[in-house]
């Protein structure tokens, strides 16, 4: 049998249950929701950085077995590639609150917001180069800063 | 949308186009209720969920939160704006397949 008359059939069967079980619309966009932001993604990316730094940080080095040796070289390529990925994502969601949600008005209440998500996105980039752990510290606090000023426009 | 559960399988019609690449507008979902009767819900499925709005919603779960809420965004991030979290109770099911 050919693709095309499988098709076919394929196409003739749904056809024949979506007549018995007529199909719903599902929305793929955010007409109403648009507009609604939360903070609680970027924290967390932020937590998640800094737990991947300390828990670098405690790593102990291995011995002179090779194979200790290469265990811990994953653990350290795992653990750097979830710090990696979750500091670009704690900047996607800075950069989504200030282009997209921060108004006039918040910047009127809190006029050194520019400055303290900048600091904050410039954090990021630092935690990706670094494993510091007064830069993940300092992401932590400028996000929770960024959060609370959030919380504060909610009110 | 509320009695699909009665049901294992439901068809979805989809508008928008925040899923693409994996999933076009008017392309059909087919949507399992009973996947999460014995499991959970995790990061990297592909849910319809029903929104504030009342409305179902298709997007891809993309973390869960410290509250046991879901954190919802579409694959085509160009067209996918924030969502507020999604609670377990408003999750309808899982997508198995399209057409």
């Amino acid at each position: 049998m050919s693709m095309k008359k499988l098709t076919g059939l394929f196409a003739a069967a749904m056809k024949k249950i979506e007549a018995v079980a007529k199909p719903t619309l599902v929305y793929a966009h955010c007409d109403v929701p648009c507009g609604i932001y939360e903070a609680n993604t970027m924290t967390m990316a932020a937590d998640t950085v800094n737990k991947m730094v300390e828990k670098i940080v405690e790593l102990k080095a291995p011995g002179a077995d090779p194979q200790q040796h290469r265990d811990f070289t994953n653990t350290v390529v795992r653990m750097t590639l979830t710090k990696e990925e979750w500091a670009q994502k704690c900047k996607q969601e800075l950069l989504i609150l200030w282009t997209d949600y921060f108004k006039d008005e918040h910047l009127a209440k809190f006029p050194d917001l520019h400055a303290k998500v900048w600091k904050a996105t410039k954090l990021c980039s630092q935690a990706k180069r670094t494993v510091d752990l007064n830069v993940a510290r300092q992401l932590k606090e400028a996000v929770a800063e960024i959060a609370r000023i959030f919380a504060e426009t909610k009110k | 949308m509320i009695f699909s559960r009665l049901f294992p399988f439901s068809i979805h019609i989809v508008k928008g186009h925040s899923m693409q690449p994996s999933i076009n507008e008017s392309d059909r979902v087919v949507v399992f209720n009973w996947a999460y009767l014995f499991s959970q819900p995790k990061s990297g499925d592909v849910v319809v969920f029903r929104g504030s709005d009342g409305r179902g919603y298709v997007k891809r779960i993309a973390a869960v939160t410290e509250k046991g809420e879901f954190l919802v965004e579409g694959d085509n991030k160009g067209d996918s704006r924030k969502l507020p979290p999604v609670r377990r109770s408003a999750i309808i099911g899982r997508v198995v397949g399209k057409y």
